[in-house]
């Protein structure tokens, strides 16, 4: 198989999210030394407290009654379960004193608002002339690189933040611009000066910033409005809005070193690579790691810090105390989302360290790869939902959980969903946790690995029903087949597949991945159009497979070091080092058949699909595929109240427009790269604007890119 | 007649699909720009450059006969890449070309190479 490992990219395709979010590990640097963290936050509780005991058992917390009983119903029709999610309500709290400005005309937070949405209520741009829409300007950064020359590639997955009458970027290089954004002329823009070394990651990356503002704005005084950017190495910078100049109250002079409360297997730097999300007077705080390459990782923790101060206010931790020297991670890498007026944040925690063997974490680690929802002023858990137990296939969960109000069987209901790279869609009651519609645990297979424990159950959700078929692998696609001899049907007689959770093992050529690792759905999430009750997501099919090595045989054939294009890391600490492969043939043609992705609008009412249809054009080489074939993708989408869908995602480069209710795409624009994340839809000065980021991906081609593309209707 | 203004057809119909390569290839934003099937198409289009310069050299009908087929295999995957990778121009180009390859299967006047 030597010849699939040194298949260069298409799809590079997937590499997985680790080879995007993690991966390849120059010798990473020792973190500096840091000081205990300070705060003065109330203890969180234990976090295997709430545990199931027993180690065997799917470890959920403050696990609802309902979904007991729903867990036994296996056999039974899906059916909405709309009273578990009529129960007990916190009260509604009062807004803070600050606030996040409410979506509105603009774009103020990552995903539009802080409920995860990516929803703006403009309704200028419409199916009816969406097709008239053209370029309003065109700006490239510079802040890209290649790989090929001094600096690591660069991934860039921002999408721009509108308010304050500017949109706001951060690049890769981690500068911070401040654009005009009718025409992208430059106001200010803010060099971090940050270290340009692929400290955890094996790219540049970077998904942009954050804005907050004061409720009540002290006339005349610098930073009523700020602007955050993260860096690789860890500091948090925080800049005047309006100027671009460092906010000197903020931590030590507009600069917030988080990895002061690195203390624990403290091997890398916490990169701050996704935007914080703010929350009120809350700037709350994940991170990105490199889990691939070691068993024993920082744990992932939480920060909350005042938004003007920089002080801490709260950590949460995810990883039980008692374990956490062996193991590490289960962090929150991906957005955050809140409900604001109910004064909860959800937490999307990732898979804990190593990722394909957990005999080094037996116990059960409650926090890692669920949502969690938090008290946002005191860092406690009201609920918690773990979506894979005892991860062994780094299903991290990937995406901001989309918060959405939905009426089932006549009532309405405070939902939920949660987008996984399983190609799940949870939905529960986000004031709870509880099922919405019923959620069962079912029996998985267990595997080989003496040492591993093996979950017995898994949770699957019965509405929406799963965005693929995960009981077995695709069917092998002919034409790649024949191409290569007969080279996917022989790789598929070899792996071992009896559903998605199949173990990772040492046999054959490894267990199946699918879905892969990269996931079904990733960071760009799922939109939700509130009118109408509509659910929009955008979903890969890749297969992978993963195969573990005992340690001689993995030093022998590949020594220390991961080498990230080839999918081999070495789990340092653990008794296997593994590999991660696409399943592709000699000429780089996926084995498995299309479509290779697709997007989807849901009815939220009832569950039930609206519409799906392949999605974009795979490309390598330059030459494109059929439309029916689709596109692996990553991004997401953004929606109007005009009734529109905006995306790119694709690895064609294109960015298109579907009408929201039919999936007829309606309109359609080449970009320089992929443009992997989220749009933003804003109005300014009367005239509705669709910005997006070209950044690239080399999950899903090598093409990289530094534009911002933002589209408006002729004047 | 029509055979030389079949090849003249070919070379100069290539020349554009070259041309029409090698922008692709080198301009921004014209969604191959940078990777190599511009740069394979442009070759294809290159190869039938000279085959339809050694058509015109050519004296002996056996040699006309292998590079007309030389050719249409040519024309057909070179066009086949530029149909793929979505440049309509060489696509149009090499359609020319494919016109031009037909006249010229009229072949020499008689004692043209006399």
């Amino acid at each position: 198989m030597t010849h699939l490992l040194r298949s260069t990219a298409l799809l590079a395709l997937l590499a997985g999210p680790a080879l995007a979010q993690q991966a390849d590990t120059p010798t990473p640097p020792a973190a500096p030394e840091s000081a205990a963290p300070e705060t003065d936050a109330p203890e969180t509780p234990p976090p295997g407290a709430t545990a199931t005991e027993g180690g065997e058992t799917p470890a959920e917390v403050e696990e609802p009654e309902s979904s007991e009983d729903t867990a036994s119903q296996d056999d039974s029709e899906p059916e909405p379960n709309a009273e578990t999610a009529v129960v007990e309500v916190p009260a509604a709290r009062p807004s803070s004193d600050a606030k996040v400005p409410s979506p509105g005309t603009g774009w103020p937070s990552f995903h539009g608002q802080v409920s995860g949405a990516k929803y703006s209520p403009l309704t200028q741009i419409t199916p009816e002339n969406v097709g008239d829409m053209e370029l309003a300007w065109r700006v490239e950064t510079g802040d890209v690189s290649d790989g090929s020359g001094d600096l690591p590639a660069t991934v860039w997955s921002a999408t721009p933040i509108y308010a304050n009458d500017m949109l706001y970027i951060g690049t890769p290089f981690y500068r911070v611009l401040a654009l005009d954004p009718a025409t992208g002329e430059e106001i200010w823009s803010y060099d971090t000066q940050s270290t340009l070394e692929a400290l955890t990651q094996p790219a540049l990356k970077n998904r942009g910033v954050a804005y907050w503002e004061a409720a009540n704005p002290t006339e005349g005084e610098a930073c009523q409005k700020i602007v955050y950017l993260g860096t690789m190495d860890a500091r948090l910078f925080a800049m005047d809005a309006d100027t671009g100049a460092l906010c000197e109250d903020f931590a030590d002079g507009g600069v917030l070193d988080v990895n002061q409360w690195n203390t624990v297997n403290d091997r890398w730097p916490l990169s701050l690579l996704q935007p914080p999300t703010i929350v009120g007077d809350h700037v709350i705080i994940g991170w990105a790691g490199n889990d691939w390459d070691w068993a024993e990782a920082p744990p992932g923790s939480v920060f909350s810090v005042n938004a003007q101060t920089g002080e801490l206010e709260w950590t949460f931790d995810t990883i039980p105390e008692e374990i956490r020297e062996k193991t590490g991670t289960a962090n929150v890498w991906t957005a955050m989302s809140a409900d604001e007026e109910r004064g909860i944040v959800y937490l999307p925690v990732a898979s804990p360290s190593p990722n394909y063997w957990g005999g080094n974490r037996t116990e059960d680690i409650p926090y890692a790869t669920s949502t969690t929802a938090l008290d946002v002023d005191t860092g406690e858990v009201i609920w918690s939902r773990q979506w894979v137990h005892h991860d062994i296939w780094d299903y991290d969960i990937n995406s901001a959980p989309t918060l959405m109000d939905i009426t089932v069987n006549g009532q309405e209901i405070p939902a939920l969903m949660q987008a996984t790279k399983m190609g799940f869609l949870f939905v529960v009651n986000r004031e709870t946790g509880e099922d919405i519609w019923p959620i069962e645990e079912r029996p998985v297979p267990a595997g080989t690995i003496e040492s591993e424990r093996y979950a017995p159950t898994q949770p699957f959700p019965t509405t929406p029903a799963p965005l693929l078929d995960q009981s077995k692998m695709p069917d092998v696609w002919n034409i790649a087949d024949i191409a290569s001899f007969g080279e996917c049907s022989d790789l598929w007689s070899k792996l071992i597949y009896d559903g998605m959770y199949t173990a990772p093992t040492t046999e054959g050529e490894g267990a199946g991945a699918y879905p892969n690792s990269a996931g079904v759905v990733q960071w760009g999430g799922v939109g939700y159009d509130p009118e109408n009750q509509i659910a929009v997501v955008n979903l890969s099919h890749v297969v992978q497979y993963i195969q573990l090595y005992e340690r001689e045989e993995y030093d022998e054939i590949n020594g220390e070091a991961g080498v990230g294009e080839s999918g081999f890391h070495p789990q340092t600490g653990a008794p296997y080092g593994m590999s991660l492969k696409t399943a592709m043939n000699r000429w780089g043609m996926p084995c498995w058949e299309p479509p290779f992705g697709e997007i989807m609008a849901i009815d939220m009412t009832t569950g039930e699909p609206l519409w799906r249809k392949p999605f974009g054009m795979s490309q390598r080489y330059g030459f494109y595929m059929p439309e029916a074939w689709g596109s692996p993708t990553i991004g997401g989408p953004a929606i109007t109240a005009g009734g529109l869908i905006f995306i790119g995602a694709t690895m064609d480069g294109m960015v298109r427009a579907y009408d929201l209710k039919s999936g007829e795409e309606l309109w359609s624009d080449l970009t320089e790269a992929p443009s992997v994340s989220n749009p933003a839809i804003y109005e300014h000065d009367g005239a509705e604007y669709v910005a997006f980021v070209s950044g690239g991906n080399s999950i899903l081609k090598p093409s990289v890119g530094d534009m911002v593309s933002v589209y408006r209707l002729p004047r | 007649m029509p055979y030389r203004t079949g090849l003249t057809v070919i070379m100069v119909s290539a020349l554009v699909a070259i041309g029409c390569g090698l922008y692709a290839y080198f301009v921004p934003l014209t969604g191959v720009t940078g990777v190599w099937g511009p740069l394979a198409a442009a070759f294809g289009a290159l190869c039938l450059l000279i085959g339809g310069a050694l058509m015109v050299k050519a004296r002996s009908r056996g040699a006309r006969v292998i590079l007309m087929l030389l050719l249409a295999i040519g024309i057909v995957l070179t066009a086949f890449a530029a149909f793929l990778m979505h440049q309509w121009v060489m696509l149009a180009a090499l359609g020319v070309c494919a016109l031009g390859w037909i006249a010229a299967l009229s072949g020499p006047e008689e004692g043209a190479y006399a």
